[in-house]
Parts: structure tokens; C-alpha cells; sequence
């Protein structure tokens, strides 16, 4: 009966821990107009933890996170390289060398009809790479 | 009236004699001797009234556990009073350390009597682990050895929760990646970390947890089981030795002979970490940029050796090894249970030469491994095969197979299972200090320079 009680109380307290709300960056944001990043170029968007590159294939936005334990990427001459373990990554995230099993994820991005482009860090894509920008079909394109 | 008044002039003459004997109930403080008020003291439920000569030899246990708790107890008081000043929210931790630091009176002085005596306990703490594994002072006293090892990890955390809150950039990163270490442990990891931080990244959410756990919980729980574990050494009787030794029959009184060294121990150890603390101030970095690390970015050091092991693989680093070493410390009174040697350093004379020889090969084999895993070629090779076999091909893992090969080897030679856990014990305390003096050589990239090298970005 002790046991049940004293059981109770640490579940419930242990539930109290657990977050029921989280502050922090919105999962999809506005990230300026494709004029805005010139042609290939890599763009670091340091306050959103992103890289967005530019090339002939179109755009793509990728993490600067490092997939092992989350330390900011460093550009290097071939690639990325984490600065807290070593991780290495290729020109498009992929893992190289060092600890990291992941590469850098690539998220969807889409231009909406304002002429702006936006990014969803909540979903990720398979195909690592830039890729075609579209509009959104039908209505009045600007 | 008029009686009244003489009477509480009577009282008011009689004040100091009735407040003393009312202080000590039930004796005559004039006829009272220092050594009986003391007999009779606190101290005297801590220590039986004679204790074992050997007690009183230095190296029997080193003075460790009192060290220990010394610290404990000036860190508690520093704190208490530091936390006058901090202020656990993001915007105001970092500037309130900074008061503290340039401001306050004494300020600096118990910041750095914090850091310091911080430093100093997950040191003591470990040796006192260290020191009563390899004299074998857990024989029959498995309860008491299982709340020393949750103190030692209390230690840990209290070390760890603290490192946080100064929230200048090198608290935010250390604290950052090793949060996300915990990523690695299966099945509950994710969890694990999402009720330490409050969330996915080190926020407002993850510095009121650390503040919480800092100043309140670890504490109290550590209050809680330093009396369990201060009680048991009591029960269990005092220092650990042979049940049939011929010492047991020398016995000296615990005061003068045991607390008078105990008292001096305690004055000279607060002696020195006044003095470091006035002469040494703690660091305080630069306000931390959030989306900039430093390069590199390094843990606190009594996690160095971890992240040392996790840059060759996470989840044998950062769970497997230290969950095995853990697991192995729990085990111990279990498996080894002779009664021969137990408080002497390395049990029984015989087992010295096969623990001594089993530094050999930990420390050839360590060599070895980092040897083979500082060439960019190994780790390029396994980085390109599956993330099994680097689990499987690491210094970790191999310091951990060569750690049961000895504990077998060893006790198949000796027939002692005293010297097969020795033996692996300085395996893995070699590992340890290797890893951590690996990781503390560690330069931008993580990659190797030697102490009087300069780092340089690009070899």
C-alpha cells in the first residue's frame, strides 16, 4: 500500500516533468524571395540554423546542425566539418568521415504565391541536393 | 508584585548557570571534562567510542570520505549564498553571474570557492570509489557500496547542473553537446533528455531544470544518502576488515586519536581551497552565442573521457561503455566475496604481481588503439562501412573486451576473483585516464595536438 502510494507520487511527479509546451524557433518560416540568393552560392542563415545553396538544378535549404550531437557545421574547402567531434560531411551533407551516421537533412521548400520562399524544418527530404523551384499552380502568378 | 519582581531578579542572576545546565541535560557542566561532553557529543553517533588502530593509519582509506564530505558541506554554504544573486533566467544569468564575479563583496571569492571545491569533490569522490574497490572495503556491505555509487553519480550531476548556470558560452556548449549524448541511449534517451532540457535545445526551459535540480533536488537527495551512507559505515563496522583479522583486537578512543586527525584533516583541506579560491579566480567566458560553438567545444573534464569515446562511436561511448563500467561497479561485492586481504590495498600480498602485470597490457593496448585511430585513413575506411562495424572497431570497445579478457585471465591464474575485478579495474581506470587525456589534447575539428603544439586550422 506504501509501495503503491510512494509509486504514484514519483510517476505523477515524473509526469509533471515532462513538458506539455515548447518555446523556440516555428517549425516553418519565411525565408526571402529566390532573388535574394544568388546563383551558385551556399547562403548561411546563422539565426535559423540553415544553409540554403543555389545552382543550376535550383535551390534546397539543409541543417547546419551536425546529425551526431548537435554542434554548428563549418564550411570547409570540400565539404563541412563539425568542430566538437570531427564529423566530416560532402558538399551536399552527406557523411564522409568521423562519428556522424546521418547526413545533413534537406527540408521541402516551396514558393508561395507573395514571391517568397518557405521552409519547413519539419519535414525532410529523402534526395539530398537542390531542386527546381515551382510555383504554386493556377491563379493570378506574379 | 514584590514577589514577583525578586523572583525574576533570582532568574535573571541565575541566567548564564541555568542556561548552561539546561544546555546539558542531565550532567553537571562543572564537573564536566572536555573528552565526556565530547563522548556524549554528535560526533559520537558518527564514531563508535573506540575504533580499530589501523584506523588511524593514513593509508588505509586516505581521508577520502571525510575529504568528501567537507566539500560537500562548504559547497553548500557557498551556495546558499551565491544563490542571493543568480538569476536562473537566460536574460539574466549570464549578468548576474558577471555581479557576482565583479560586484559582490566576496563575490569572486565564493565563485570560485564554488568551482573549485566542485572540482575538487567529483575528484575526492572518485578516488573514495577508487580506494574502497581496490582494497576491497565493499566485502559484505553491498547496501552501503550501492548508495556510494548513487552518491558518486549524485556528484556527477550536481557537477554537471552547476556547470550550466554561469550560461556564458562555454557552459551553454558543454552542456548542449552533452544533453544530446543522451540521444543515444535506447529506448529512453529521448525521453531522458526531453524532461532534463524542457524541450528539444538548451533554453529558458533546460536553465530553470538545471537550477532546480542544482540548488534543491540533488542536494536534498545527497543530503538524504550521505546520512544512509555515514550511518551503514557505523552499522557495518567502521572501517572494512579481514572478520577474523588479529587487528580487531587493537582498539584506541575515537577521541582524542581518530577525530583530532579528522579535525585537522578538515581545517587544512578548507586551509587550501581558501587559498586557491583567493589566489585562483573561476572562469567566466564571453555571453554565449547560440548558434556559433566555440571550436572545439569541449565538455566539463570528468566527461572529457566520454566525449572522447563518442567521437568514435556514440552509442558504445556514450551508453555502452559507461553503462558496462556502471554495471561491472554494481556487480562487484557480488561476484568477488573473499574474506582474505578485504581493507588491505590489492587484497591478499599474492595478488599484487598479476594486478601490477595487468597494467602492462592496458597500457600497451591503449597506445596502440589511439596509435591506429589517429590515422585519417582507419576512420575514413569505417566510415564508409556499416555503422555495426564501427561500434564493433573502436579504442572503447576495446579497452572493454580487453578488460573481460583480463578479469578471466587473471582470475583462472590466481583463483582469485579479488584479482580478476582488479585487474579489470585498472583496465578501465587506465581507459579513463587515457581517453580524458586524449580528449584534453583535442584541438579545432577534434583533431590531436600535442600539449606544446599550437593549434592550428588547417595540417
Amino acid at each position: 500500500m506504501a509501495g503503491a502510494c510512494a509509486l504514484s507520487a514519483v510517476v505523477g511527479g515524473v509526469r509533471v516533468a515532462v513538458p506539455d509546451f515548447e518555446e523556440g524557433l516555428p517549425q516553418r518560416f519565411s525565408m526571402g524571395r529566390p532573388s535574394d540568393f544568388k546563383m551558385n552560392t551556399l547562403t548561411w542563415l546563422q539565426d535559423r540554423d540553415l544553409f540554403v545553396m543555389r545552382n543550376e538544378d535550383g535551390m534546397g535549404a539543409f541543417s547546419c546542425r551536425c546529425t551526431h550531437l548537435g554542434c554548428m557545421v563549418r564550411r570547409t574547402a570540400d565539404g563541412f566539418v563539425c568542430p566538437c567531434h570531427g564529423a566530416e560531411y560532402g558538399p551536399l551533407g552527406e557523411v564522409i568521415s568521423g562519428p556522424a551516421r546521418r547526413p545533413l537533412p534537406w527540408y521541402r521548400l516551396r514558393l508561395e504565391r507573395d514571391g517568397r520562399l518557405w521552409v519547413d524544418v519539419g519535414e525532410t527530404l529523402d534526395d539530398a541536393g537542390p531542386t527546381p523551384v515551382v510555383l504554386p499552380r493556377g491563379g493570378d502568378e506574379a | 508584585m514584590k514577589g514577583f519582581l525578586s523572583t525574576l531578579r533570582t532568574n535573571v542572576a541565575a541566567f548564564p548557570a541555568n542556561l548552561r545546565r539546561g544546555m546539558h541535560p542531565g550532567v553537571r557542566p562543572e564537573e564536566d571534562t572536555l573528552t565526556d561532553r565530547m563522548r556524549r557529543n554528535f560526533v559520537f553517533h558518527l564514531h563508535p567510542v573506540r575504533v580499530a588502530t589501523r584506523t588511524l593509519e593514513p593509508k588505509a582509506t586516505l581521508g577520502l570520505g571525510v575529504m568528501t564530505l567537507t566539500l560537500f558541506v562548504a559547497l553548500a554554504l557557498s551556495g546558499v549564498l551565491l544563490m542571493i544573486y543568480y538569476i536562473p533566467t537566460p536574460g539574466e544569468a549570464y549578468t548576474s553571474t558577471q555581479d557576482i564575479e565583479y560586484a559582490v563583496t566576496f563575490g569572486a571569492f565564493l565563485r570560485a570557492l564554488h568551482r573549485w571545491a566542485g572540482h575538487a569533490m567529483v575528484l575526492t569522490a572518485f578516488l573514495h570509489l577508487l580506494r574502497v574497490s581496490l582494497t576491497g572495503a565493499y566485502f559484505r556491505r553491498e547496501l552501503n557500496w550501492t548508495i556510494g555509487l548513487g552518491l558518486f553519480l549524485l556528484t556527477l550531476g550536481l557537477a554537471f547542473t552547476g556547470y550550466l548556470l554561469p550560461w556564458d558560452q562555454l557552459a551553454f556548449w558543454a552542456v548542449s553537446v552533452s544533453a544530446n549524448m543522451l540521444d543515444y541511449i535506447p529506448w529512453v534517451g529521448g525521453f531522458l533528455k526531453r524532461i532534463l532540457l524542457g524541450g528539444r535545445e538548451v533554453g529558458q526551459a533546460a536553465l530553470i531544470r538545471f537550477y532546480m535540480l542544482h540548488v534543491a533536488f540533488l542536494p536534498g537527495l545527497t543530503l538524504g544518502l550521505v546520512a544512509l551512507h555515514v550511518w551503514r559505515v557505523r552499522k557495518d563496522g567502521g572501517l572494512a576488515r579481514e572478520p577474523e583479522g588479529p587487528e580487531n583486537a587493537s582498539t584506541v578512543p575515537a577521541w582524542p586519536h581518530l577525530l583530532l586527525r579528522e579535525a585537522i584533516l578538515v581545517v587544512v583541506l578548507l586551509t587550501l581551497l581558501c587559498l586557491a579560491a583567493t589566489f585562483v579566480s573561476a572562469p567566466l567566458g564571453g555571453a554565449p552565442d547560440i548558434h556559433n560553438p566555440s571550436n572545439p567545444e569541449k565538455t566539463p573534464w570528468y566527461f572529457l573521457w566520454i566525449q572522447e569515446m563518442v567521437s568514435y562511436s556514440a552509442p558504445v561511448g556514450g551508453f555502452i561503455f559507461p553503462g558496462a563500467l556502471l554495471l561491472g561497479l554494481f556487480l562487484l561485492p557480488l561476484l568477488d566475496r573473499e574474506p582474505e586481504g578485504v581493507g588491505r590495498w590489492f587484497g591478499r600480498p599474492g595478488n599484487r604481481v598479476p594486478v601490477a602485470v595487468s597494467l602492462a597490457p592496458a597500457l600497451v593496448f591503449f597506445v596502440l588503439f589511439e596509435w591506429v585511430f589517429m590515422h585519417q585513413g582507419v576512420v575514413s575506411w569505417l566510415a564508409s562501412r556499416p555503422p555495426l562495424l564501427r561500434d564493433l572497431l573502436n579504442p572503447a570497445t576495446g579497452m572493454l573486451v580487453l578488460a573481460v579478457i583480463l578479469f578471466t585471465a587473471t582470475g583462472i591464474l590466481t583463483g582469485s576473483t579479488r584479482a580478476a575485478a582488479h585487474a579489470a579495474i585498472v583496465v578501465l581506470l587506465v581507459a579513463v585516464i587515457g581517453f580524458t587525456l586524449v580528449a584534453w589534447c583535442r584541438g579545432p575539428m577534434w583533431a590531436f595536438f600535442w600539449p606544446w603544439e599550437e593549434w592550428t586550422l588547417v595540417r
